[in-house]
């Protein structure tokens, strides 16, 4: 009687510390796994992410290459030109034959939403939207202020603004030209409309989207 | 500009920086975001920790939570635009990482919970189940425990006295049965010891059951004082006691000698006074001895041959022990075959009336005592001193007196037809057992009325006896007979141990001196003064007074001389059967010179 008493009571010890043990298990493994879910979900996102990161930043870079090359052709055009003073530059660019020229370069390639020669005081002396161009000056805008006061080969990439023909938002890359003493003859200049990124961003997010919802459903 | 791809959510955007910061472009579009330095982006300060640079490219530092401008937690991504001085960013919201991550944590949790309720329930199912199980085991083990427990009471109560601790009745049967198995074996002596307490059932009736408890426990410690540690002493049941002796010597013959010196010791440590409870007691023993071992005997036999001397030690006057021998046996066994004659008699009614005369001063006869005498059918005559006290102990003395009270009643209704007979008194004696007998008034009443008889006609003679137990009731069932007009004398006076406060109190017509008193007269004893005593305190309760025994004209003029003008015996009439009685009393009258 007395055995069997302290064997029912064993059995007793060894189903609670059974219990206790397998419920510590339960919670353990539980948390391990939470956790380790959480570290997949950060690392398969933040995978997806640098691709994502990736992708935007290549389409950005073959944009601005392409805008680049577009920037450098026209520049060459001035360039070969070898104009020798500002008068000569304002003939030069206020031809008709500089509107053709531009509006074949912005027709072959579509990310450029303008493409403009500006005079030494900020005048627009041609541009792909007409010809020829209405009055407009650029003075006040950053490229202009940069690039006339600072005798540089380098493109400058000019915050967004809105576009004084259509209000469209647009960013700028210019380059500066120099007359045969290096003086300042004007700028050529490239605007990229920011629409062209946003629309590819928007196909991309929702891309990104899809793909980080089916990612995230275990396999 | 138009927004897009809000759908996404609150806080999720694909950005794209100048490398000083400032927005160039995004989705979805705001426009007052354009243009604008964000100097507290997370991009900063992904950007600007270098540490992560990694192939000419910064991207984040494996894409951290971080906390934006909403107050949702966000992971943003930002990588430099490879040779051009841009920086693309993407930021998700929590909202759109974190539900499936949630979900998950949900569904993990729920598991879990359900797991653990599970497992709970599973465990508090079998621990309970072992519990049940102990408590099944334990309440066995308990109920095997009681049950051992119970077996041992059982055991104790089969084999021990619970009032006195003293072994019981089984108890000294076994032991008087491996005496007698030694016996067989080596020749050797025991003694039985049968005593019984005398007057104990007075003690009872008189004091109460409690007391008399306290007296056996007292008179069992006394015996165990008295006897030797191999000595066993029980209590056979109520009032008797039986001590086995051990040892007895084979030189002193029979052992009697040691048994009738433990005896004599018993009966006088026993006659020591005890305190009961209130009350100062000293009782009496009458012991019985039998020894045995010398010839094959029953334990029953042996109890037998005890009994019987103790009986005979009572007969003998109490307080005193008796050896069994022979005679005794046959003395036992001659008392058991006369109470079975006795009992005979009393169902076919073979008993002889006789008639003895009582007369006042003036020689008148005013009445008769009833007197019973017995013929065996074998022809033995037997006094009343013996078949009375016989019916007694057989429990037929009831309808014994029924017998007397029957002819009494029969005789009183015949006496009536004639002149000289109609007015005398009958009187018949009655005992303790039949004023006791709750029936007895009933029956006696019952019978009067039967045969038409006048209840002042009846005279019933009682013993101090009567009073001894249940004096009360007693008295109640006196003043009842007295209320049918029932006259009621006591007989003996002066024998027993009658006290004044109960004299007093007793609702008798009539005092009568034993005969024992007035054969005491001629030899000048004290006897004289106590018979002047009675009469002078029937003077004092205004009641008569009779004496029987008269047998000389000295012994009737010392009663005259002093007051006591009723007279029983021989001086005047025997006791006379019926037709010499009925003729005596005629011819009295005839011969009465008044």
């Amino acid at each position: 009687m007395k055995q069997l008493l302290n064997k029912t009571r064993m059995t007793s010890r060894i189903v609670f510390a059974g219990g206790i043990s397998l419920g510590i298990i339960f919670i353990v493994t539980s948390f391990i796994s939470i956790y380790q879910i959480r570290r997949d979900t950060e690392k398969e996102w933040s995978t997806q992410l640098e691709r994502t990161t990736l992708v935007v930043s290549e389409q950005a870079s073959q944009t601005f290459f392409s805008a680049t090359t577009a920037l450098n052709s026209i520049s060459d055009i001035v360039n070969f030109a070898r104009l020798r003073d500002e008068k000569s530059y304002r003939h030069f660019a206020s031809q008709e034959k500089q509107y053709l020229f531009l509006k074949e370069k912005k027709t072959s390639n579509p990310i450029i939403d303008v493409a403009t020669f500006i005079a030494d005081n900020g005048d627009v002396l041609n541009f792909t939207r007409s010809y020829p161009p209405p009055k407009i000056n650029l003075a006040d805008r950053d490229y202009f202020k940069a690039l006339k006061a600072n005798n540089s080969d380098e493109i400058f990439y000019s915050v967004p603004v809105k576009n004084k023909g259509n209000s469209k938002w647009v960013f700028y890359l210019a380059k500066r030209i120099n007359g045969a003493q290096g003086q300042f003859l004007g700028i050529v200049l490239i605007g990229v409309s920011a629409e062209n990124f946003s629309a590819f961003y928007e196909k991309s997010g929702l891309k990104f989207r899809e793909r980080g919802i089916h990612f995230l459903i275990p396999k | 500009m138009k927004k897009v791809g809000s759908n996404l959510g609150s806080g999720a955007s694909i950005s794209l920086y100048r490398n000083d910061y400032i927005l160039m472009t995004r989705w979805p579009f705001v426009d007052k975001l354009v243009g604008i330095k964000n100097s507290n982006s997370a991009t900063q300060e992904i950007i600007g920790d270098r540490t992560t640079v990694e192939h000419g490219l910064l991207i984040t530092d494996k894409a951290r939570f971080s906390t934006g401008t909403a107050s949702e937690p966000r992971m943003v991504a930002a990588r430099v635009v490879n040779e051009f001085p841009f920086i693309a960013t993407v930021v998700i919201p929590k909202s759109l990482y974190a539900p499936n991550f949630f979900s998950h944590v949900g569904w993990i949790l729920g598991l879990l919970t359900i797991g653990l309720i599970l497992l709970f329930t599973f465990v508090r199912h079998v621990l309970f189940a072992n519990s049940q199980i102990n408590l099944e085991l334990l309440e066995r083990g308990l109920v095997q425990k009681a049950l051992g427990d119970a077996n041992e009471k059982l055991e104790t109560l089969a084999y021990i006295d619970l009032l006195t601790g003293l072994p019981n009745r089984q108890n000294l049967i076994e032991q008087l049965n491996l005496a007698i198995d030694k016996c067989k074996i080596t020749p050797s002596h025991y003694a039985i010891l049968f005593i019984d307490l005398d007057n104990f059932k007075e003690l009872n009736d008189r004091y109460g059951h409690d007391r008399g408890d306290l007296l056996l426990t007292k008179v069992a410690k006394q015996l165990l004082a008295c006897v030797g540690s191999d000595d066993i002493v029980s209590r056979f049941g109520g009032d008797e006691f039986v001590i086995l002796l051990s040892h007895l010597e084979y030189k002193e013959i029979d052992g009697t000698y040691t048994a009738e010196l433990i005896s004599q010791k018993i009966l006088n440590t026993l006659t020591q006074t005890k305190h009961l409870d209130g009350i100062e007691y000293r009782c009496s023993a009458s012991i019985g001895i039998t020894i045995f071992g010398q010839e094959p005997l029953s334990e029953f036999e042996i109890i037998k041959r005890a009994d019987i001397a103790m009986y005979h030690a009572k007969m003998s006057g109490r307080n005193t022990f008796s050896i069994f021998n022979a005679q005794l046996q046959k003395d036992f066994e001659y008392k058991l075959h006369l109470g079975e004659l006795l009992k005979d008699a009393i169902e076919q009614n073979h008993f002889e009336y006789y008639y003895q005369p009582q007369f006042d001063n003036h020689l008148n006869i005013i009445g008769a005592e009833l007197l019973l005498r017995w013929k065996t059918i074998e022809g033995d005559e037997i006094l009343p001193n013996i078949f009375i006290p016989l019916a007694e102990q057989n429990g037929l003395m009831i309808k014994l007196g029924n017998l007397a009270i029957e002819n009494a009643a029969t005789q009183i209704a015949a006496w009536s037809t004639f002149p000289f007979l109609s007015n005398l008194t009958l009187a018949i004696n009655i005992s303790s057992q039949q004023i006791e007998d709750t029936n007895f008034v009933h029956s006696l009443i019952t019978c009067l009325n039967s045969h038409q008889v006048k209840a002042s006609q009846l005279r019933l003679e009682l013993t101090e006896s009567v009073l001894i137990t249940k004096f009360e009731d007693a008295i109640r069932t006196l003043d009842l007979l007295k209320s049918y007009g029932i006259k009621l004398s006591l007989d003996d006076f002066g024998t027993g141990y009658s006290s004044l406060s109960y004299l007093r109190r007793l609702p008798i017509d009539e005092l009568k001196i034993d005969q024992s008193f007035v054969r005491g007269i001629v030899e000048g004893s004290s006897a004289c003064n106590l018979i002047i005593t009675i009469i002078n305190l029937a003077k004092i309760l205004n009641i008569n007074v009779i004496a029987e025994g008269v047998e000389t004209k000295e012994e009737r003029d010392f009663l005259f001389e002093n007051g006591c003008f009723l007279y029983q015996g021989f001086l005047y009439s025997k006791p006379l059967p019926l037709n010499e009685f009925i003729e005596f009393v005629r011819s009295w009258k005839h011969i009465d010179p008044e």
